[in-house]
């Protein structure tokens, strides 16, 4: 699979399993997503761990847009990270942390923005994983695979997303 | 004989709570459309997948190779992860497990302790433990929360609240909380939400259960959909991990292998929401621990049982569940003792409590539905008959039971008495037994049976023939008409036909565990068989029960059912036979799910002329006959037997043909029962019936031939 084609079916999973995907044309592009997105979520604070790509790009705009960026994650409406991987196969995120913030960051927040380098993409959850557990220093420590967002069909089946985790999936490829 | 006694006082109270069960329509309807939707979803997902068959025999020898070195695998896992921090605990037995668990917990230094679901900590009643030790509890699986707080047990393994309303689950929480909460899944799941964010944030321990351990790494997967998995995992700064020993597999690779169709196979997900992978290094939190604690508990010992040890392979998908017609009909508080269905009863008698796990082997009907889904290949209905070997205890009027039907001449003796007495259709049992006969009747044996008239009217045991024939023991004394047919028909198609000295096929022996008289039957019945004949079946069970003979190693001649036997003679050729309606199959269990038959009888039958095939999911649902479970479990069966019925009524079938006198036996019963119209035939029967039709084709004539 080329890449274009490994992206198309990325975009086709991971938008089945709830995701929004944006993928990068110009910086234009990423403010007018980012913008919709923090009107569509209400998104009034927000915190964003160190290694995220574009990390300049996103405060600098979220600064002119007023919002508060904070180190306390409880409450947060949104979390930036970076997705270190993806499975093509299944739509799935791999993230690996180093920080424990940055792992609060993924899980806490109502709304969680992922920010991946194309490059990160694969053809399948393990094959994005797999190298980090395999990596020559030894393993991650720590390693989340994210489908979508955190979903429920506990009462009468009804679907019902943002139980522990987000309820919505944002995702910037770069 | 008190046992018996005891056991034939308390049939009639026992059905009597089945159909208690039963009665809460909102459970079952709630139930059922889940199981449907799930069952559904699992099969386009696993169809979109890949080849399935081929993964179940990869990994059928592929998981039974890790758990034989399972021991070594956990010592390199302990090791590793000591070098790491944390801590491996092999625990003996649930009592040990407890224990450590509690010690732990309670060194955690805060009394609140926050939980994901895991059906293992059910196995040691882990919860009420640790309420004794002073600690707080919470489940944090939605579902796991609602019955919690209802003091209830799970009713299905992923969706443990699939038997609660939503006005119900928000009278749960309006209690709990002391304040009126809607009946709106969407604002209960965010006010839950809120409600157990403040005890993440509080509790010293978080437990969880475990998917899947990879050895190599060694690395520990975590799956679900909510989230509370990870953040029960991550905010304690005590972690308890508790998994079965059997959950472990070579290589990172298999581990991620095994959660591609978990989902997939469990309701029909691509992915869950969350897949947490912990290695036991948390360089960034100072004072944070790993508990892993791996509980025995029988699982070893299994491991050196024949039959048990392939339980041991389950990854807990829950699809065996989706598509059981009896969990369909009772739910999992009645079909389980904590871990539900068939394979339930194999995971009962693993955990030491084989009492109880006969009382939920004996629901199980054998029908093998669960074969065709499991991503394990595991042989349910082999270890259900397994456990019913192992518990001597109970079960003591089913003995007796079998010990009567198996054998020929008390059969016909019962068979001849009953002829005589009873009127053409028993309608009503009185009194205990009345719910035999709640969705159908009984008919009464034919006279005479099968091998007399066979021997008055030319038929030679062992001579004369090109095929042998089996009629087996319902042909013999209840339907005899069904072999008089086939004999007719051979002469039809002009070929010379012999038959054998029968025993009973020694399935019903064989599946409450009496192997003794099982080995015996078989042995007979090989004794008698004539050399070098096709021998020709005309009920799937029995044909079943003689191919377990030859697994047995013993030698076994070609074996057919009746329709695969014409439908060779036939080759690529026509059939003359016509006949005009609507003609729908029933695939008796035996046939297509024992022996794998799945296309034959449709074959031959749009062979026929004129015959307009009704096909449909309904076709391949277990009827609830099952033998003798109709008369164990009548309430069971009698529910099971209806989805069959609605769907002739729906589907305006003429005729519903089929290959088990057994199944003949509980569908003609509830046709007569319901006053409908339909014909139930056997496939020998229908045949015969096509080739008269030649001169004269109307239903009328067949009625007035059947009846």
């Amino acid at each position: 699979m080329d890449e274009s084609q490994l992206l198309l079916r990325f975009k086709r999973e991971f938008e089945a399993s709830g995701g929004v995907l944006h993928v990068l044309k110009d910086r234009s592009s990423l403010n007018e997503f980012l913008i919709q997105m923090v009107k569509k979520e209400n998104v009034k604070s927000y915190g964003i761990s160190q290694d995220v790509p574009l990390n300049k790009e996103i405060n600098t705009l979220f600064k002119d847009l007023g919002l508060e960026r904070s180190k306390e994650y409880t409450g947060l409406d949104l979390g930036i990270t970076r997705a270190h991987g993806a499975g093509a196969s299944t739509g799935t995120l791999v993230f690996v942390f180093k920080e424990e913030n940055d792992h609060l960051l993924t899980s806490l927040p109502r709304v969680h923005l992922a920010v991946m380098m194309m490059e990160d993409l694969k053809e399948s959850v393990s094959h994005a994983a797999i190298p980090y557990l395999r990596a020559p220093r030894g393993p991650y420590p720590y390693i989340s695979l994210v489908t979508g967002p955190s979903r429920t069909g506990d009462i009468e089946l009804t679907h019902v997303t943002g139980v522990h985790g987000p309820e919505k999936l944002y995702l910037v490829v770069s | 004989m008190k046992g018996l006694l005891r056991e034939l006082r308390e049939y009639p109270v026992r059905w009597k709570a089945l159909q208690e069960v039963m009665k809460n329509s909102t459970m079952r309807g709630a139930l059922e459309s889940a199981m449907a939707r799930f069952a559904q979803n699992r099969d386009r997902a696993i169809q979109e997948w890949g080849d399935f068959k081929a993964w179940v025999e990869e990994w059928k020898i592929k998981k039974a190779k890790a758990l034989v070195k399972g021991d070594q695998l956990w010592a390199g896992v302990s090791r590793c992860l000591e070098e790491r921090g944390g801590k491996l605990f092999i625990a003996s037995d649930a009592r040990a497990a407890r224990e450590y668990i509690g010690k732990v917990a309670q060194a955690s230094g805060g009394h609140l302790v926050v939980k994901g679901k895991s059906i293992t900590s059910e196995e040691i009643e882990l919860n009420p433990f640790l309420n004794s030790l002073g600690l707080e509890v919470v489940e944090t699986d939605l579902g796991e929360r609602i019955i919690q707080l209802a003091g209830e047990k799970p009713s299905h393994l992923i969706v443990p609240a699939i038997h609660k309303t939503k006005e119900e689950v928000a009278a749960i929480f309006s209690e709990a909380w002391g304040r009126e909460v809607p009946a709106d899944p969407y604002l209960i799941t965010k006010e839950v939400r809120k409600d157990l964010r403040t005890r993440f944030l509080s509790a010293c321990t978080g437990i969880t259960g475990i998917n899947v351990v990879a050895a190599d790494i060694p690395a520990f997967f975590l799956m679900t959909n909510e989230g509370n998995g990870r953040l029960c995992a991550t905010l304690p700064s005590t972690q308890i991990i508790l998994t079965g020993w059997e959950k472990i597999v070579e290589t990172v690779e298999d581990a991620f292998a095994i959660l591609d169709i978990l989902p997939k196979n469990s309701v029909g997900l691509k992915y869950s929401s969350y897949l947490s992978v912990f290695t036991g290094l948390f360089p960034w939190k100072k004072g944070r621990s790993l508990h892993v604690v791996v509980l025995d508990n029988g699982r070893r010992s299994a491991l050196e049982d024949p039959v048990l040890r392939e339980a041991l392979r389950c990854i807990r998908c829950g699809a065996c569940m989706n598509v059981c017609p009896v969990y369909k009909t009772v739910g999992g508080h009645t079909f389980a003792h904590i871990y539900m269905g068939g394979i339930g009863a194999a995971w009962t008698a693993i955990t030491g409590k084989l009492k109880d796990a006969r009382e939920v082997a004996a629901l199980c009907t054998g029908c093998g539905t669960c074969l065709e889904v499991c991503p394990m290949g595991i042989p349910i209905p082999t270890l259900v008959e397994r456990v019913r070997e192992l518990c001597k205890e109970g079960g003591e009027a089913e003995r007796l039971a079998v010990e009567l039907v198996s054998r020929r001449n008390v059969l016909g003796a019962i068979a001849g008495m009953t002829s005589m007495v009873a009127p053409r259709e028993i309608r009503n049992l009185p009194g205990p037994a009345k719910a035999i006969t709640q969705e159908r009747v009984l008919e009464k044996p034919q006279r005479p049976p099968f091998h007399p008239w066979a021997l008055s009217h030319g038929l030679e045991v062992g001579r004369g023939g090109k095929a042998t024939l089996y009629v087996g023991c319902m042909a013999e004394f209840i339907y005899p008409d069904i072999g008089r047919d086939v004999v007719e028909l051979f002469k039809a198609l002009h070929i010379p036909i012999q038959i054998m000295e029968e025993e009973c096929c020694g399935l019903p022996a064989r599946v409450i565990g009496n192997h003794d008289n099982w080995r015996r039957l078989a042995r007979k019945n090989l004794d008698s068989i004539p050399p070098g004949k096709p021998l020709i079946f005309l009920c799937a069970t029995c044909l079943s029960a003689f191919q377990e003979y030859g697994k047995g190693g013993l030698a076994l001649p070609e074996a057919y059912m009746l329709s695969q036997f014409i439908l060779k003679r036939l080759g690529p050729n026509g059939f003359p036979g016509r006949f005009k309606g609507r003609v729908a199959y029933h695939f008796p269990c035996h046939l297509e799910r024992h022996l794998g038959i799945k296309r034959e009888p449709l074959d031959l039958l749009k062979k026929v002329e004129g015959v307009d095939l009704v096909e449909g999911e309904e076709a391949h649902l277990c009827c609830g006959g099952a033998g003798l479970y109709a008369f164990k479990c009548p309430p069971i069966a009698g529910e099971i037997l209806k989805k069959k019925l609605e769907w002739l009524e729906r589907e305006k079938v003429d005729v519903l043909v089929t290959s088990c006198p057994s199944c003949i036996m509980q569908l003609r019963g509830g046709v007569i029962k319901r006053k409908m119209s339909v014909k139930v035939m056997h496939i020998g029967t229908f045949i015969l019936e096509s080739l008269k039709g030649m001169e004269k084709t109307d239903l009328k004539k067949i009625k007035r031939t059947m009846g």
